[in-house]
């Protein structure tokens, strides 16, 4: 009897034990990240989150790299796995346990950035650049990288069929699409074209196309979305959703699964880019690495070009990509004065040394936002989109939808693809717009 | 004798349980308590403003149509789910305890889908949706399989609800086969010298005594349909547009997606007043029907 009870206080006194025991570790892994930094330069351990996944292998080279340049104690990269990094970084801000850095998208910049970003207005870097993100007075946000999107189109598949040059400024309108669209049907390429089924290829690139293309500016979009809900404005008979639907019909139209449009497999589509067995997509430059995997012939040329429409010859839209600094880099308040001197100096590196501005063109094969970045990327439509950038026919992504835009105009857009009703689609993008128009300015 | 006197009996009672009551209390009873609060702010997920609202969210909740649109289709997925994993897993259970060849190897195969982890089980079937019956319904001339059934609001709910049933009934399987075995020999002799025919023997003497088996089943099968979110992600993603979205994966895009945590809050509330209720019911009305042997 005496032997059990000592044995059962042992027992539960040792659960105890490691039930506090795993509190406590927890606790001192956060004080440890939290605190390092004040300890001395040489002890600073940098920490980042949500790198774009496409270039994780590239982003761990680079770190370890850097780690040696500037003797940091260390370099981590988080990644928030299945989640949205809204929610990701939500958690780490309530549990305090944040990275130094952080990559956001645009719209998250302004989410976090007013509360939690470190003002970079003093970095040398901000002169090279317009694509800095700013609230208020504070410049709140490293630009990354631009990423532009359209129609990404397979040259040498489109000459190989109709035996002509192809030269994507030809192609000016709606009727010269659909014009060369039959030339490759009738030379045996039986669907040329593609549309992604995903609901952010769909609702926060595809669609949002009708928005922007209103006056082509940030401001007149986020005015125009003000208008169609007070009703200044009546969206179903608007020109521009008018224009951009009918190139989505052509799409459909010459679909590779316009009898299944839901069925459509991003890398199968990649597949058929690279192989030539479709010629255009509505994607994006980050589409790249995925096409690359199933090119087989080097010699193959590819680029995006505008999502051309049924609208006049000068019309922006039928020469103009939309494209932005889709990946912004944050300094977070929170960590220490170390932590943020050692943050800003990692950034700097990135603009503007030889080494920094190699990585992100050479390696990471990116388009750099800053001016002074002069290297030339090797992928093919990263050069196309520098080009646009270069020849000014790149007009600023809006982007400031709601987190949700993409679930539920992308749910409406895929509801398009399968059905084609067009009241349907621009009464519930009218809806969504009700609802949420307090969330933008 | 000192577990005699209420000190001794606490003493006992917290030296056992209280390690594990630490727990509970701080990653359930805890967070439960604080997201109640949260219900009655207008939090949005980030920052530290948080203004009391008193009932706004409710209210909200209450008016919110493709909420309750989305808690009936889940109430009906539940409905055809519950029954189908039930009688698939009980067929399974009643052949392989009927004596046959590789019963235990087909115990195990029957059980692995539960092994496999929700997400994992949601892409492979996605797969099998979308790529290979469409290729084998279009080879064969199989109209029922020449599209992708994830692309149409109606086969892609079917197609949840066989996946669904494809991993659950192997798991309630093995509940029913122990309540089969449970059943003793010396009752069942009885009844077939009494001239009871297989059948009878089955439906009035095993089914009656196996009732805290379908308890059990019935409960976990219950909940877990309910509360399902790993297979609508992986397999559907509430798509085709939005049309198997069901109320776990609502609410969570309610608080984290569309931003407005304090809504989503409370939705998660009134769907586990709903569940908790519905259980509780199921569970007490079939305890009732239990019986000694």
């Amino acid at each position: 009897m005496k032997n059990k009870k000592v044995l059962s206080v042992l027992l539960a006194a040792a659960m105890a034990a490691t039930l506090v025991a795993g509190c406590g570790s927890d606790d001192g892994k956060d004080n440890a990240s939290g605190d390092s930094g004040k300890t001395g330069s040489g002890d600073v351990t940098l920490s980042i989150v949500g790198i774009k996944s496409e270039i994780y292998d590239q982003w761990e080279a680079m770190q370890e790299e850097y780690t040696d340049i500037a003797g940091l104690k260390g370099f981590e990269m988080q990644v928030t796995g299945d989640e949205t990094i809204y929610s990701y970084m939500q958690k780490a801000y309530a549990a305090g346990n944040e990275t130094v850095l952080a990559m956001f998208d645009p719209t998250n910049v302004y989410d976090f950035g007013e509360q939690y970003a470190v003002d970079l207005s003093g970095e040398s870097w901000v002169k090279d650049t317009d694509w800095a993100i700013s609230i208020g007075d504070k410049v709140a946000s490293f630009p990354f990288c631009i990423e532009g999107r359209g129609i990404v189109y397979n040259k040498t598949a489109i000459e190989k069929v109709t035996g002509e040059t192809f030269d994507p400024k030809s192609i000016t309108s709606l009727a010269d699409f659909t014009a060369l669209c039959d030339k490759l049907v009738a030379g045996g390429m039986k669907s040329p074209a593609a549309i992604a089924q995903e609901d952010w290829s769909l609702g926060a690139h595809l669609f949002t196309l009708a928005y922007e293309q209103q006056d082509f500016t940030e401001e007149g979009t986020s005015a125009f979305i003000h208008e169609i809900v007070d009703g200044t404005k009546d969206f179903a008979t608007n020109e521009r959703y008018n224009s951009v639907m009918d190139t989505v019909d052509a799409l459909r139209k010459y679909n590779i699964y316009a009898n299944d449009p839901l069925s459509a497999d991003y890398d199968m589509i990649a597949s058929y880019m690279a192989d030539g067995t479709i010629a255009f997509w509505f994607n994006g430059n980050w589409a790249w690495p995925n096409i690359s995997e199933y090119v087989t012939d080097e010699s193959a040329e590819f680029g995006i070009m505008p999502l051309v429409q049924d609208t006049s010859a000068d019309d922006k839209a039928n020469s103009m990509i939309s494209g932005t600094a889709t990946k912004q880099i944050i300094i977070n308040n929170t960590a220490s004065e170390a932590e943020q001197q050692a943050a800003k100096d990692f950034l700097t590196w990135l603009a503007e040394d030889d080494a920094g501005k190699s990585f992100l063109v050479e390696k990471a094969n990116l388009v750099s936002p800053f001016n002074n970045n002069t290297l030339e990327n090797s992928d093919p439509l990263s050069v196309s989109v520098k080009q646009h950038v270069a020849d000014g026919t790149m007009y600023p992504t809006w982007n400031r939808a709601p987190g949700d835009h993409l679930t539920v105009v992308g749910g409406a857009m895929q509801k398009y693809l399968a059905d084609g009703n067009r009241d349907a689609l621009a009464s519930s993008v009218v809806d969504y717009w009700t609802k949420n128009v307090d969330k933008i300015d | 004798m000192e577990e005699k006197t209420f000190l001794g009996k606490t003493k006992h009672f917290l030296m056992f349980a209280g390690p594990a009551m630490v727990g509970f209390i701080a990653v359930v009873i805890i967070p439960f308590i604080y997201g109640l609060y949260l219900t009655f702010t207008d939090w949005g997920g980030i920052g530290n403003h948080k203004n009391l609202v008193g009932f706004a969210n409710y209210i909200t909740v209450f008016q919110d149509g493709a909420f309750w649109k989305s808690l009936l289709l889940t109430l009906g997925y539940v409905i055809v789910s519950v029954i189908m994993i039930n009688i698939v897993a009980f067929i399974l259970a009643y052949l392989l305890t009927s004596g046959m060849k590789a019963q235990n190897f087909l115990r195990a195969g029957f059980f692995t889908p539960n092994l496999i982890g929700g997400i994992v089980l949601g892409f492979i079937w996605e797969f099998v949706f979308t790529r290979t019956l469409p290729v084998i319904g279009q080879t064969l001339g199989i109209p029922l399989f020449e599209k992708s059934w994830l692309s149409d609001p109606t086969t892609a709910f079917w197609a949840f609800v066989i996946v669904t049933v494809w991993q659950y009934s192997g798991y309630m399987m093995l509940i029913y086969v122990a309540g089969f075995v449970g059943v003793p020999k010396d009752l069942t002799e009885a009844a077939s010298i009494d001239g009871c025919t297989g059948f009878q023997v089955t439906r009035y003497v095993t089914i009656p005594l196996m009732v805290p088996s379908f308890v059990i089943c019935l409960f976990l099968s219950v909940t877990r349909t309910f509360m399902v979110y790993d297979l609508n992600l992986s397999l559907t993603n509430g798509g085709p547009y939005e049309s198997t979205k069901m109320a776990a994966m609502y609410v969570y895009q309610m608080a984290f997606n569309s931003q407005r945590y304090g809504v989503g809050q409370a939705e998660a509330i009134i769907l586990f007043v709903v569940v908790a209720a519905i259980a509780l019911t199921q569970t007490y009305l079939g305890k009732r029907m239990e019986v000694d042997a």
